[in-house]
């Protein structure tokens, strides 16, 4: 068995065009997403921040003013008692949106870690986005103000959109951005729907006055707590940053390493083609002696690779890869996980007699596995059910896993990606035994 | 040694192997001669193993081989008729490869690829990569993968197929030498001359089934055969095949395109009579061949077909 394995190993090494395409083709494309996304991502070992501009289009003075105005119209034509409405309307000021936004959530303490941001006009918010001396430009629209005491303290609802421009080459930071503002928005719709839902069910009973009177204390019961900031995802703090090269060094070593699994399939058709296999059923080899011979042929292949191109990575792109042991423990699973697919593949192969399988295989399925594992671009800023299949992918839980450990987290946070890979290695090899044992050497040759 | 009992194997309505049997005894070289689809293949992919026959039995120094592959697996040299090699390694890597296969290795198997190489003529060539070789060398390692292990019995399925005639010639002589250490061999081959050269015993297949063996002299004492006559002629009709047919000492004739084969019966025969048959048909001779009996002409009187056809 081991000399079929090192026949097959040779087999492999002989082809220079085989070898240039899962060697050669990562490292050109690792180098090449690298550069051109460097800038969706942090600086590896450096504290990253997030750096956003704010656009405030409105004009709070005016439209306070406006809103007085209204309050006052609102009285006269519903016959409220202004004194008294008024003495609620006092408290409103503790509830102020503009406060609210810029003081106690973005001036929170935890978002205050990674992010700074500063007031600009629309035109000066473009330019440094342009620039990228920004990420993401936070717009708040005109009748910001005006529009939230509306929804706040009144019955009516106006449409606030609060707009989010983000630089198409920092794709991460802008996902951040935009998940902030639609935290944000969360929060406030949660209060407005608070008021609402109070404002509808007392009106039968009480009179407007009353209703005004109460308003200030149901907002204070809905208001906005620190707690409410769910930051946990983005709790990057501590923990090292990945550049993009040390990103795309393992979303391409998790994708390229999954067309090795093709040759295996590849080589026993060559090895019928060619009756060499014939000859080794004749010389008294069992079929399983040659498939094992194929299984270790993958798995050091991908051992070969993964060495190639995280040795490529630490002196050319100066990756820290740091916990050694958790990482070459990650490369040995990925590779038996490689192997066990390959060898699925190859039994299909064997049993259809067709290099359709194999092809198919590296042209199509490794591409949606790539997409779906977060090989092109990271799952976070993927939607959400691509993010919840990709965790489960081979090559997703080989990427995570090698991520994690870069950012150094211990073996107790990536054990749900190596269950994964192990429970993927023991699904590929049930299939492979239920595929071959149902056959018999003479039954696969006739095929 | 080896003996073949009442063996069958059919492919969905084709029958490939039709209630065969034959014995193989130790040291002697058994040819099996045939046409292309006579079962000659079938049979010895039975034999090694890749197959299983429908029924009969395979003994192999008394050992069922289908119970019991190994007995015979370990001690057989199987050339299959395919060149079965890694055309991307060199030709020292594949017999390296063949002999680890059975168990051959350190000085040994050196001094085995050292051996055969230079039985096989190849030693010259030996770190240069198959796919580099000529047709000829590429079956003559072939042949030299199945030899390291020095076997006693080696089957060759039709070894020389597309080859050019040196290559053959040192094929031939390989084979008679690998005998002439001890191994037994079975060979298949649509060469009539080829068979005639080696073998001690010869089964003649066609059509599935063994329909003559024993030694040359045996197959064609047997047909009582006498000369037979090979005509080349230009312009062959229908009426003259069946006016020559006429002929008192006629027995068999057969024809292709251009040719005529008569098998004739008697002595004091008058060829003039079939010339002047072919000329009044308006046919044009241009070659006449008075051949001795051979395996052919044993074919030909058996299955009233010659043998390339």
């Amino acid at each position: 068995m081991i000399n079929i394995f090192l026949k097959d190993l040779k087999l492999f090494l002989s082809d220079k065009k085989t070898l240039a395409s899962i060697i050669l083709m990562p490292i050109i494309l690792t180098t090449i997403l690298s550069f051109a996304l460097s800038g969706s991502f942090g600086e590896a070992g450096s504290d990253w921040t997030l750096n956003i501009g704010v656009v405030k289009e409105y004009d709070k003075n005016i439209e306070e003013s406006k809103f007085t105005e209204f309050m006052v119209d609102f009285a006269d034509r519903y016959n409220v008692d202004i004194e008294k409405f008024q003495a609620g309307e006092n408290q409103f000021e503790e509830f102020n949106p503009e406060k609210i936004f810029f003081e106690d959530y973005l001036g929170n303490e935890e978002i205050k870690n990674f992010l700074n941001y500063e007031i600009l006009s629309r035109e000066d918010g473009i330019r440094k986005l342009d620039n990228k001396e920004i990420s993401s430009l936070i717009i708040l629209p005109k009748n910001y103000i005006y529009d939230m005491y509306i929804n706040t303290f009144s019955n009516f609802r106006n449409k606030v959109e609060i707009e989010v421009m983000s630089h198409p080459d920092m794709n991460y930071s802008g996902s951040i951005t935009r998940e902030l503002t639609k935290n944000f928005n969360e929060i406030m719709s949660s209060i407005i729907i608070s008021k609402n839902v109070y404002f509808e069910s007392a009106s039968p009973y009480l009179d407007l006055e009353s209703i005004g009177e109460n308003i200030p204390e149901i907002l204070n019961s809905n208001e906005y707590k620190n707690g409410e900031i769910n930051i946990e995802e983005r709790a990057i703090d501590s923990k090292n940053y990945i550049s993009s090269f040390a990103y795309y060094t393992v979303a391409m070593l998790a994708m390229f390493v999954l067309f090795v699994s093709s040759y295996g399939g590849k080589f026993i058709l060559d090895e019928k083609r060619n009756n060499t296999f014939q000859r080794q059923i004749v010389s008294g080899k069992i079929l399983q002696e040659i498939l094992l011979g194929k299984f270790l042929m993958m798995a050091t292949m991908v051992l070969i690779q993964s060495s190639v191109m995280i040795g490529f990575s630490k002196f050319v792109f100066k990756i820290n890869w740091i916990n050694l042991p958790q990482i070459i423990g990650i490369t040995i699973l990925s590779s038996l996980m490689v192997a066990s697919l390959g060898l699925m593949i190859t039994a299909i192969t064997l049993k259809t007699n067709n290099y359709k399988i194999s092809d198919a295989f590296s042209s199509g399925v490794v591409q949606v596995l790539a997409l779906f594992g977060g090989s092109y671009i990271p799952l976070e800023i993927m939607p959400k059910f691509i993010g919840a299949v990709g965790r489960y992918t081979p090559n997703g839980a080989v990427l995570k896993a090698y991520i994690k450990t870069l950012e150094g987290y211990g073996f107790s946070d990536i054990t749900e990606h190596v269950l994964v890979l192990i429970v993927n290695i023991l699904v590929f090899l049930i299939i492979s035994t239920l595929i071959i044992r149902r056959k018999s050497n003479a039954e696969f040759i006739k095929s | 040694m080896l003996e073949i009992m009442n063996l069958k194997k059919h492919f969905n309505k084709t029958k490939a192997v039709d209630n065969i049997s034959f014995k193989v005894e130790k040291g002697e070289i058994l040819g099996l001669l045939g046409p292309n689809g006579a079962g000659k293949s079938t049979t010895i992919s039975i034999i090694s193993t890749l197959l299983k026959a429908d029924e009969g039995k395979i003994l192999y120094k008394g050992v069922d081989i289908e119970k019991n592959p190994k007995q015979i697996q370990s001690e057989l040299g199987f050339v299959p008729q395919e060149i079965a090699l890694y055309p991307s390694l060199s030709g020292y890597d594949n017999l390296k490869f063949w002999g680890r296969i059975y168990g051959l290795k350190g000085d040994k198997l050196k001094e085995k690829i050292k051996e055969v190489s230079q039985i096989i003529g190849i030693d010259k060539r030996l770190k240069d990569r198959v796919e580099e070789y000529s047709g000829g060398m590429k079956r003559r390692l072939n042949i030299g993968s199945a030899l390291l292990h020095n076997p006693e019995i080696i089957i060759l399925d039709e070894p020389t197929v597309g080859i050019d005639p040196q290559s053959r010639k040192h094929i031939l002589d390989s084979v008679k030498e690998i005998n002439k250490k001890g191994s037994t061999v079975i060979y298949t081959s649509h060469y009539m001359e080829e068979v005639e050269y080696l073998c001690d015993k010869i089964c003649i297949m066609d059509e599935g089934k063994i329909i003559a063996q024993g030694t040359k002299e045996d197959l064609i004492q047997s047909i009582s055969a006498e000369e037979k006559i090979i005509l080349q002629i230009e312009n062959i009709s229908r009426k003259m095949i069946e006016e020559i047919k006429k002929i008192p000492y006629v027995d068999k004739i057969a024809y292709g395109e251009n040719e005529i084969t008569i098998q004739k019966k008697g002595n004091n025969v008058d060829y003039s009579e079939i010339l002047e048959l072919i000329s009044k048909n308006q046919g044009h001779l241009t070659s006449m061949d008075i051949r001795k009996p051979d395996l052919e002409f044993v074919f030909l009187a058996l299955t009233g077909r010659a043998l390339r056809d």
